[in-house]
């Protein structure tokens, strides 16, 4: 630490050009603390469970074939046996609108029908009964739908006593106290009260950028639309199998068109697409970041190298060693980025309450800070490494040379 | 004397290469970052109507539920629909009030050329509106026109649809006359609109201000008609206990999913239609309905964007802290600038013994610090289109011409480049113009 | 043509006070050849860069061509320099990166000339020193001799009233020295006056006065004129 009082004082007198450098750094620190913070959220974004069985699901769209609502229904059960029975599927279910894709509906869900708001909002998927087979969501608490539950209707059903089976982000967002609360209890959709009877680990809701997108509510009514909407679950690794195996099976009418025919993974990448890119975005600025800081503390520490090199030279005639020069320069470099990040935490905390005032975005939690230190010190601790072995290599003639 | 300025500048920019590189990389990496977001924010929030966007304006009943609101705005206020109800949207197409009156919404069905195979059939969303369109929001027609107003008022079977859907199930050809078969029903061309884009998309929500345009327009009355209804993609609110399972109980319901924009021959009209506007809503009231306390909204395109949020709270926030780093980019070549220049004391000190005054000095190094901003700034804007290039790719559900600089933007990027490298300079050259002449003269 | 009375400087530094010039009385007439000598430390540089404009004298008056230049402004200050005075220097300081035309040009730019008389003045410098062929020639590809002789054209360019040489044959093997010497000299005769700043006493000898400075006192000194 003897090394401390010099530095500082020869700093105090350099002042514009280390003083840049902490402005500089302080700057990128307070963009870097929330390109991380955003990064780290995209990241949980992208990552988080959807709950279903990702690579084994595919759906595809049909018409209604029938005049009457009978004769609806009656081909769409004949199409559901027909693909059920394929040897590669494993299970199939109609359903009102496949999680991710962008399509679907939602409830204002309130505990009791006299509420002047609501608790919360959910999406609601609804078809077959063993929709949640086939998605491959877990239940974790109640019972699933039998057959008897499953019923073709012009609406959603709201009316029948059937139960609801909801996720458990929802059920968190009802009780928040004890989730299993929700079991059993009643929740009211447009005014309908429905009892929970079931509850599911995860699952992915419509919108992967609505605020609610973890709460929805599985129904097991067949909601009839212009038309019907297929799940499919093929056996492990076969889905491509499958997938030709339905077409093939539905092209044999040939006044029937299938569309939108994609795989869950499709919807997903979709869904996730912004999100992905993002992410993308923000690992190119973070490395801009990085690469800014470490040319700034190379620059300065080069600089600085340059302007004492006989004093450097004199210091080695002296009986300085290496070691003790380069380690002067770390130091120095050191103290700079501690500026540097300090004044950038200063400068965050001022930047998040402008971001909290004006732009209804969240702040960024404290951790970060922590992160981002890390990474500029680390970094500028790097960059300074070859000025600072550079300056060690000064030979002790330069003390006598004229400059 | 600027030529022997820059030709110097250019000496002194090829005798360190490594530094100069470093200046010029470094503001063109920073330029690049503010002008890739700049850009996004600037065409985000473009006036996509500029002759008349003042003249256009979107109709907000507030026909919501009198126990609570719609939902809230970003300052903790009650909000309105954006949206009326069937009867609020017909009942204001028959009072006529307005010069052109565009009520619009969208359904989703399978979509076919007649002569084409059932399996080549695919689905789209359509655009269900009046005959206004068009002009209201200015696509401009390559074959035919919109339809007529007898096909609105009786709902006749009739398309207009894009150049590149023509192209697709017409060869481009004029397909005037032929017939599109629209899930069970037949429609006939009656025009075909050429590529457009309004950036934003003010017309819609801000979610979907940059997303394509729809390819398929019919007249409303068409769709309620031939009955197409796709209650996953129709997009509607309701309230209270009406059933809204069918088209028909939709219609009949208080529910809210009729877009409806007006466009009035002068500024005054607006006025008169807003009054209009009230007077509809007090009749409304004597039977029960409009309870709330908001107010109504006739919202011109700019204050509709204004309040939609044309331009996201994070593409701000992007904007500010890509500048941000810009300033951070400046510092450091402020930085090397001093290095450089901080080089050059033997020459300050020889051009000062010879007799250039501190001006010379300063205009030399403001000449090399321009060089550097313009190096900087070409190179800037070519990484930025490369940027912009890259982030269409990412964000395929933002219209391309959310990535496109224009004219203006591009020499802004150069002149910008320039100015804070000159700006970011003056110091250094300052400093410079300082030294110390005579113990300058020993060493060079 | 040059005229000090009373000249002097001094530092003040912290709370010392350090005179680096004691007050001394010089006047040098149109075409003389003048050589300061002196021990290093002696004040020789100060006086130096007192005479060219390139430090404020303290104290006392000092006359160019009967302009007095206590206390002008530095913009007055360069265009004294730029056409009154010519600067030789010990380590030639020529650009490395412009050629021996634009080396030469350089003072030129800073008054106003076309960019005909420019190039002409330029050319006859280079002739005068022996270098006209090698106006496209970069200052690195020349001897240290050359480089001075262009350096010395540089002087001459802009017709100074006189030169103002730092030990110009400092940093030269004696061959070349002798060149640069008789170079100058040449020019001398031509009506150039030269004040020059050596340690070498056979070079001092050659001119047509000595001026000695010895710990901030200067002091003329009669020599037998050799030649």
């Amino acid at each position: 630490m003897k090394d401390l009082k010099p530095i500082i004082s020869s700093l105090l007198r350099a002042k514009m050009a280390p003083l840049l450098l902490i402005l500089q750094i302080a700057v990128t620190f307070t963009v870097l603390v929330n390109s991380v913070y955003l990064m780290v959220e995209k990241h949980a974004d992208i990552t988080a469970p959807t709950g279903l069985s990702e690579n084994v699901l595919f759906s595809f769209q049909i018409p209604h074939q029938g005049e009457e609502q009978s004769q609806k229904i009656a081909n769409m059960y004949k199409h559901l046996e027909a693909i059920r029975a394929l040897e590669s599927v494993e299970r199939v279910s109609i359903i009102n609108s496949i999680p991710l894709s962008n399509r679907g509906g939602g409830f204002d869900i309130k505990m009791n029908p006299d509420d002047p708001v609501y608790v919360s909002k959910a999406a609601a998927f609804t078809g077959s009964y063993d929709l949640i087979d086939t998605m491959g969501v877990k239940l974790i608490a109640g019972e699933s739908f039998s057959l008897v539950d499953e019923e073709a209707l012009n609406d959603l059903g709201l009316g029948r006593s059937t139960g609801v089976i909801i996720s458990k982000a929802l059920a968190q967002s009802l009780f928040p106290e004890n989730w299993h609360q929700a079991l059993g209890s009643t929740i009211y959709l447009n005014q309908v009260p429905h009892n929970i009877r079931g509850v599911v680990e995860h699952l992915a809701g419509p919108w992967s950028f609505w605020q609610y997108k973890k709460n929805n509510i599985i129904l097991p009514t067949i909601f009839l639309m212009t038309d019907i909407t297929f799940l499919v679950r093929s056996h492990e690794g076969l889905r491509e199998q499958t997938m030709k195996d339905v077409v093939e099976l539905l092209m044999q009418d040939p006044h029937l068109h299938i569309d939108e025919l994609k795989t869950f993974t499709e919807f997903k990448e979709a869904a996730y697409q912004a999100q992905n890119a993002a992410y993308t975005t923000l690992q190119f600025v973070i490395v801009g970041l990085v690469l800014i800081t470490m040319l700034g503390v190379f620059g300065q520490t080069r600089f600085s190298v340059l302007k004492r090199r006989k004093q450097i030279g004199t210091r080695r005639a002296l009986g300085a060693s290496r070691m003790e020069i380069i380690r002067y320069f770390t130091i120095e470099n050191l103290l700079i980025t501690l500026c540097g990040a300090t004044l950038g935490a200063l400068l965050t905390i001022l930047a998040n309450n402008l971001v909290v005032a004006h732009l209804e975005l969240s702040p960024v939690p404290w951790p970060y800070l922590a992160y981002s230190s890390a990474i500029v010190i680390l970094s500028g601790l790097i960059a300074a490494i070859q000025p600072a072995i550079n300056a060690a290599n000064i030979s002790p003639a330069e003390a006598t040379r004229t400059v | 004397m600027g030529n022997y300025y820059f030709k110097l500048a250019w000496l002194s920019f090829k005798k360190t290469p490594l530094l100069s590189l470093l200046m010029v990389g470094t503001i063109s990496v920073g330029i690049a970052a503010a002008m890739i977001t700049i850009t996004v924010g600037y065409m985000m929030g473009k006036n996509p109507l500029p002759d008349k966007s003042e003249r256009v304006a979107m109709v907000h009943l507030n026909s919501w539920d009198p126990s609570q609101p719609i939902s809230y705005r970003k300052n903790g206020e009650p909000d309105i629909p954006n949206m009326l109800t069937y009867q609020d949207a017909m009942a204001l197409l028959a009072a006529d009030k307005a010069d052109k009156h565009v009520p619009f919404v969208s359904f989703n069905t399978s979509v076919r050329a007649e002569a084409d195979d059932v399996t080549s059939a695919q689905t789209h969303n359509i655009r269900s509106t009046s005959r206004h369109f068009f002009s209201v929001f200015g696509a401009p027609f390559i074959y035919g026109s919109t339809w007529s107003a007898e096909a609105d008022q009786q709902g006749q079977s009739v398309i207009v649809l894009s150049k590149r859907e023509n192209d697709r199930l017409f060869d481009g050809a004029n397909s005037v006359g032929e017939n599109i078969i629209l899930g069970t029903q037949l429609y006939r061309v009656v025009g075909v609109i050429d590529d457009w884009q309004p950036t934003p998309k003010f017309y819609v929500n801000a979610f979907d201000m940059y997303t394509p345009t729809l390819p398929y327009f019919v007249p409303l009355e068409s769709q309620i008609r031939n009955n197409f209804f796709s209650p996953t993609t129709m997009g509607w609110y309701c309230w209270g206990d009406d059933a809204s399972s069918t088209l028909q109980e939709v219609m009949s319901s208080e529910c809210v999913w009729i877009r409806f924009w007006v466009e009035f021959e002068s500024e005054q009209s607006k006025q008169a239609y807003f009054q209009f506007m009230e007077d509809y809503t007090e009749e409304q009231r004597k039977v029960g309905r409009f309870l709330r306390p908001e107010p109504n909204r006739l919202m011109t395109v700019t204050e509709f964007l204004e309040e939609e949020g044309a331009v996201s709270e994070e593409n701000k926030l992007g904007i500010v802290y890509a500048l941000a780093f810009l300033f951070a980019c400046l510092c450091n070549v402020m930085s090397l600038m001093m290095t450089k220049f901080h080089g050059k004391g033997g020459e300050v000190g020889l051009r000062r013994a010879v007799g250039a005054t501190k001006q010379h000095i300063a205009v030399q190094f403001g000449c090399e610090s321009i060089l550097v901003g313009f190096l900087g700034g070409v190179i800037g804007l070519a990484l930025a289109q490369l940027g912009l290039a890259a982030l269409t790719d990412m964000y395929p559900e933002y219209h391309a011409n959310v990535m496109t600089m224009n004219l203006t933007l591009m020499v802004s990027t150069v002149a910008l480049a320039i100015g804070t490298s000159l700006l970011f300079g003056l110091w250094p050259i300052y400093r410079a113009t300082r030294t110390q002449l005579s113990s300058q003269l020993k060493s060079l | 043509m040059l005229k000090m009375r009373g000249v002097a400087k001094s530092f003040i530094t912290d709370t010392v006070k350090t005179q680096a010039l004691h007050p001394f009385d010089l006047e040098i007439q149109q075409g003389e050849f003048v050589a300061v000598v002196g021990p290093s430390g002696s004040g020789k540089t100060t006086f130096l860069n007192i005479a060219g404009l390139l430090e404020e004298h303290t104290e006392g008056q000092y006359f160019l061509d009967e302009k007095e230049t206590t206390g002008l402004s530095d913009k007055f200050k360069s265009s004294l320099r730029n056409q009154k005075i010519g600067f030789i220097f010990q380590s030639f300081n020529l650009i490395p990166e412009l050629n021996l035309f634009d080396n030469v040009e350089m003072p030129l730019r800073y008054r106003d000339f076309s960019a005909k008389e420019r190039s002409e003045r330029v050319l006859n410098a280079l002739e005068q020193v022996g270098l006209a062929g090698r106006k496209s020639h970069y200052p690195q590809q020349l001897s240290g001799g050359q480089q001075q002789r262009v350096a010395i054209a540089r002087a001459l360019a802009g017709s100074p009233s006189f030169l103002l040489a730092d030990e110009p044959t400092g940093n030269l093997d004696s061959k070349m020295a002798e060149g640069i010497m008789s170079l100058l000299k040449d020019i001398n005769k031509q009506g150039t006056s030269i004040l020059m700043v050596t340690h070498d006493m056979d070079q001092a000898q050659q001119a047509s006065r000595i001026v000695e400075i010895r710990d901030g006192y200067l002091n003329e000194q009669k020599v037998a004129k050799t030649a």
